[in-house]
């Protein structure tokens, strides 16, 4: 023990002596918490549109004054121009383009059924679904309302079939404030990402500057190696985690419907396996280069099949058998599950016994891998 | 005729890459793992969104109105309930992502000009981004169907990405996001490396400018980033399908651009750094995140508030994801793109002769 | 079989199809100083990492201190204390915590660690640079602390790997003292040089050509055998046959 409390002695030393490695493990994904919260955003608002109004008619001004008013669009331009329109999209300039054609007032009173016309840049095909959708239901809104209001005579009378108006209701997050669900997930990456990337480079970077060969003549056990490096990053990630869990609460003011201490629990066991994944990754590795790559490899397979973008099970199965070696997976689950249903023990104990159950393994595998043989 | 000391030193640099196979096989690698993992795993594209249905109406029309929705193809029943409350545990365990409800007098209000009939959709909102687009697709639907009585119609239209998958969406970002990393990485890396083992110093002390020694290195660099973009290009086209719209030719030449940029700012990296752990983290942080965030690469830049939409500004990514997006699904050319190019030289240039001036001052 | 701190029975090492030892056979006395010298690339450093149990041995057996490093590496390294070529130091810890460092890593208490410090830095001068970091010092300080560090645990044979290398000639002749009041005191020095003069102050030396020993003895016996008036005039005479 001895020996492996110089080891973690050495480390400290070393890290705290570096200020940019300080800097890079607490104050960047700090910073990084603060502007994704903000960044990351589903919600589709300030869409850019433009309107070629060409009836100028009462009807039509009433349609765009609502678009306008409905405070999801940003007029960018008022084109006249019918032609010109596909300009805008070209250079990015607008998403979504609404055209009312001439004598559309007119049309509508006699029964000739004109057609509105609208543009949606395809290429953000979210957006693009939800541009429209929004258009589309302010649109029927405006029509349906100015048709109780002056009933035309001549419209056609449905023949069977009259309006049907959409009422949306949403469980859980009622104000789809992404937020919400998001940033629980974000901290879990963010604490991954940052512990991945400080032990994977960690054994190959003694093994490149030398000091792993004066370290190998000496009677050091490979897991009092293995166990005095990975213990300080434990600590600095448990930390990392606390704080980024207090910017949650204090910042964003999220609630937390169950256990502090739970989530700290198998937030700890979290921080341990990815440290193993970390040193797995740098036995595997003969150059810091190769080490940041590979780690940075996993980092993003981690990242996207977390479950933070798209669920699990609705990707490919073979795909979801790959994520079982994700550790962010599992604290994916705890993190939401705490936030925001209040999971108990009882519901959370197997991911923990997951991330255990990886995170000694991966430590067994690299300490299978770390010869103290130079070559 | 001599050969000029920069492929003197980039030919020596180019022996540094080979012998390393295993860096190189994961440069490339790398992009084709992320494509097909965005392409299978995070497919944002949603079809057949699963849905619980409570009719309490139980007339044709309420059957007739689900057909219409389910033939659509982007929503799927997932079961029919008797209430609310026995469609709850469904939306709970994940099996289905919200409840359709036709109430008692569907049909009957369908008949009554006067008041519209209303279907209720229940949704997750855990999930904040797919309850969204849900909402936007029922509303599509709906005004679709409604057209049909309403005296005009509404015609949308999808420019560039008919079928509307994400896929062709993502996959050129990506390229705007990893081609900057990898190159501010790779130089910082190598700058760095140098440093660390005092061969840096050792090579300025011959009659070589410093200039002549970074452009040295980093000269393979950018063959590899090129045949990097070529190859994210190349393999998304095939394996999924995304087009190349616009002339292939340009949009090599104005990737340079990025690439000079992206190569300034590694070279800014590595003069302010002593030590290769911290000059990769440091050209992570620096480039790939702020990339990935807030460049439009995923999320909708609008959508921002305003502090972060002008950051975004700041990104040189964000105006490379214009030009590759604009060449790849939009065929737009020159004339449309040469703003967004010149601002990457701007950047580049800037970050150069910060990086230079930095150099010179820790060495002089 | 004579108590030797080291023995070599016809050792090999090979690297893919290439023989850097290539069966070689000597034994050092305890208490001696025993130079390896060679020109580089002669297989010297390959041989002084397989004593010192960080490659396996191809072919052949060694012993080290009576343990056959071959079969129990870990054994071995107890006792002994290795200083490479290239110093290897943490840059960013001083030399004081260096020291303290390693002497952690051997398993030392802290007492005895503190006291070793103040004895090995009193007589190598090295109290003025305890809290400088090893890049601000000069090559020959650095090699001061390397050694010091190489034998803050008192191993019984100590491992020097081209310590005076790049050093000026009054830093290595201060060396070459400490290591000789090292010997006195009974621990074995085992040592390799490309410096052919230095050879003069080991006891015995030998001289590695291409994987193979080409002479073995002291440096008054190989002068009488090979005629010369210097090492450095053997080394070339056995060179040219």
């Amino acid at each position: 023990m001895k020996v492996v409390k110089a080891i973690i002695r050495k480390e400290f030393l070393q890290v705290f002596r570096n200020p940019f490695m300080l800097r890079i493990i607490f104050v960047i994904p700090i910073v990084q918490l603060f502007v994704l919260g903000y960044a990351i955003t589903f919600d589709i608002t300030n869409i850019s549109l433009v309107v070629r109004d060409g009836d100028r008619s009462q009807t039509s001004r009433l349609l765009v004054e609502k678009i306008r008013g409905s405070g999801r669009f940003r007029i960018r331009a008022y084109e006249p121009d019918q032609q010109r329109l596909k300009w805008y999209f070209d250079n990015a300039a607008a998403q979504v383009s609404l055209a009312i054609p001439r004598d559309f007032e007119a049309d509508l009173a006699n029964g000739r059924n004109p057609a509105l016309q609208i543009l949606v840049d395809g290429v953000d095909s979210n957006t693009g679904i939800v541009a429209n959708g929004y258009i589309q239901q302010i649109v029927a809104e405006t029509m349906s309302q100015l048709e109780r209001n002056h009933p035309a005579p001549q419209m056609k009378a449905p023949a069977g079939e009259g309006r049907i108006e959409p009422k949306v209701r949403v469980w859980y997050n009622p104000d789809l404030e992404s937020r919400n669900y998001m940033l629980p997930g974000i901290v879990a990456i963010l604490v991954m990402m940052t512990t991945v990337l400080l032990t994977s480079t960690g054994i190959v970077r003694e093994r490149e500057i030398g000091t792993l060969e004066q370290l190998s003549v000496t009677p050091v056990r490979k897991w009092e190696l293995l166990l005095g490096k990975t213990i300080p990053f434990a600590v600095l990630g448990f930390f990392l985690l606390l704080l980024a869990l207090t910017v949650v609460a204090a910042w964003y003011r999220i609630p937390m419907e169950g256990s502090l201490g739970l989530l700290l629990f198998l937030g700890f066991l979290f921080v341990l396996c990815n440290l193993s994944v970390g040193l797995l990754i740098s036995t595997l590795s003969s150059t810091q280069q190769e080490a940041f790559l590979l780690a940075f490899f996993f980092i993003i397979f981690a990242i996207l099949t977390s479950g933070l973008f798209a669920p699990i099970h609705n990707m490919p199965q073979y795909i979801q058998y790959m994520t079982y070696l994700n550790p962010v997976r599992y604290f994916m689950e705890v993190v939401r599950g705490i936030y925001l249903k209040g999971s108990s023990f009882a519901y959370l104990w197997h991911q923990g016994a997951a991330l255990l159950v990886w995170g000694l393994a991966a430590f067994w595998f690299a300490s299978l891998r770390f010869r103290k043989q130079v070559s | 005729m001599r050969k000029p000391k920069i492929v003197t030193i980039a030919a020596k640099e180019r022996r540094h890459i080979l012998r390393d196979p295993r860096s190189l096989v994961l440069i490339f690698l790398l992009p084709v793992v992320m494509i097909l993992l965005y392409g299978y795993a995070v497919n944002l594209d949603l079809r057949n969104i699963p849905l619980s249905v409570v009719d309490y109406d139980h007339t044709s029309s309420s059957r007739l109105v689900l057909e219409r929705m389910v033939n659509s193809g982007y929503f799927s029943v997932t079961g029919h309930y008797g209430s609310v409350a026995q469609a709850e545990p469904d939306v709970i365990a994940g099996r289905s992502f919200g409840i359709l409800v036709f109430p008692v007098n569907f049909a009957r209000d369908l008949y009554r000009p006067a008041q519209p009939a209303r279907i209720q959709l229940i949704l997750d909102g855990s999930d904040a981004n797919t309850a969204t687009i849900t909402s936007g697709y029922f509303s599509a639907f709906l005004a679709t169907l409604n057209q049909a009585g309403a005296g005009f119609s509404v015609r949308p239209r999808i420019l560039y990405n008919p079928d509307l998958e994400s896929v062709k969406f993502i996959v050129p970002g990506l390229a705007g996001v990893l081609l900057m990393m990898i190159c501010a990485l790779m130089t910082s890396v190598t700058i760095t490396r140098e440093k660390e083992f005092g061969t840096l110093e050792l090579v300025l002390t011959t009659p070589i400018q410093p200039y002549q020694v970074i452009l040295g290195k980093v000269l393979p660099y950018i063959v590899i980033a090129f045949l990097e973009c070529l190859t994210i290009v190349g393999f998304s086209h095939v394996w999924f399908g995304v087009p190349v719209s616009g002339s292939l030719f340009l949009l090599m030449g104005l990737t340079f651009g990025y690439l000079f940029c992206a190569l300034a700012i590694g070279i800014t990296i590595s003069a302010a750094v002593e030590s290769q752990q911290v000059a990769m983290s440091l050209a992570m942080v620096a480039t790939m995140l702020p990339s990935v965030m807030l460049s439009g690469f995923i999320f909708p830049v609008a959508s921002m508030p305003l502090p972060l939409r002008l950051l975004s500004g700041a990104i040189p990514a964000t105006y490379y994801l214009k030009i590759i997006r604009g060449i790849m699904l939009k065929g737009v050319g020159w004339n449309e793109l040469w703003p967004n190019f010149a601002i990457l030289i701007g950047f580049g240039v800037f970050f150069l002769l910060v990086g230079m001036k930095k150099f010179k001052t820790r060495l002089g | 079989m004579a108590d030797y701190a080291v023995v070599a029975e016809k050792l090999i090492r090979t690297f893919g199809g290439f023989r850097a030892v290539d069966g070689i056979d000597f034994a050092v006395e305890r208490g001696e100083i025993f130079g390896f010298l060679g020109a580089n690339g002669a297989g010297k450093t390959t041989t002084i990492r397989i004593l010192c149990g960080l490659l396996r041995p191809s072919g052949g057996r060694c012993e080290v201190d009576g343990i056959d490093v071959g079969a129990e590496p870990e054994k071995v390294k107890r006792r002994i204390g290795y200083m490479s070529q290239k110093f290897s130091l943490y840059e960013d810890l001083t030399v004081a915590e260096n020291f303290r460092f390693f002497g952690g890593v051997y398993g030392m208490k802290n007492g005895d660690i503190v006291q070793r410090q103040m004895e090995l830095f009193g007589r190598l001068g090295l109290e003025e640079v305890e809290d400088k970091m090893p890049g601000e010092l000069p090559l020959g300080w650095k090699q001061k602390v390397a050694l010091a560090s190489a034998v803050l645990h008192r191993p019984r044979i100590v491992f020097l790997d081209e310590p005076t290398s790049g050093v000026d000639p009054i830093s290595r002749r201060t060396f070459w003292k400490l290591i000789h009041s090292l010997a006195s005191q009974g621990t074995t020095v085992f040592v390799t040089t490309h410096y052919l003069d230095e050879a003069e102050y080991c006891d015995r030396i030998s001289i590695m050509e291409a994987g193979r020993i080409a002479a073995v003895g002291s440096p008054a016996q190989l002068k009488a055998s090979y005629g010369g008036q210097s090492v450095e005039e053997v080394f070339i005479r056995l060179l040219r046959n």
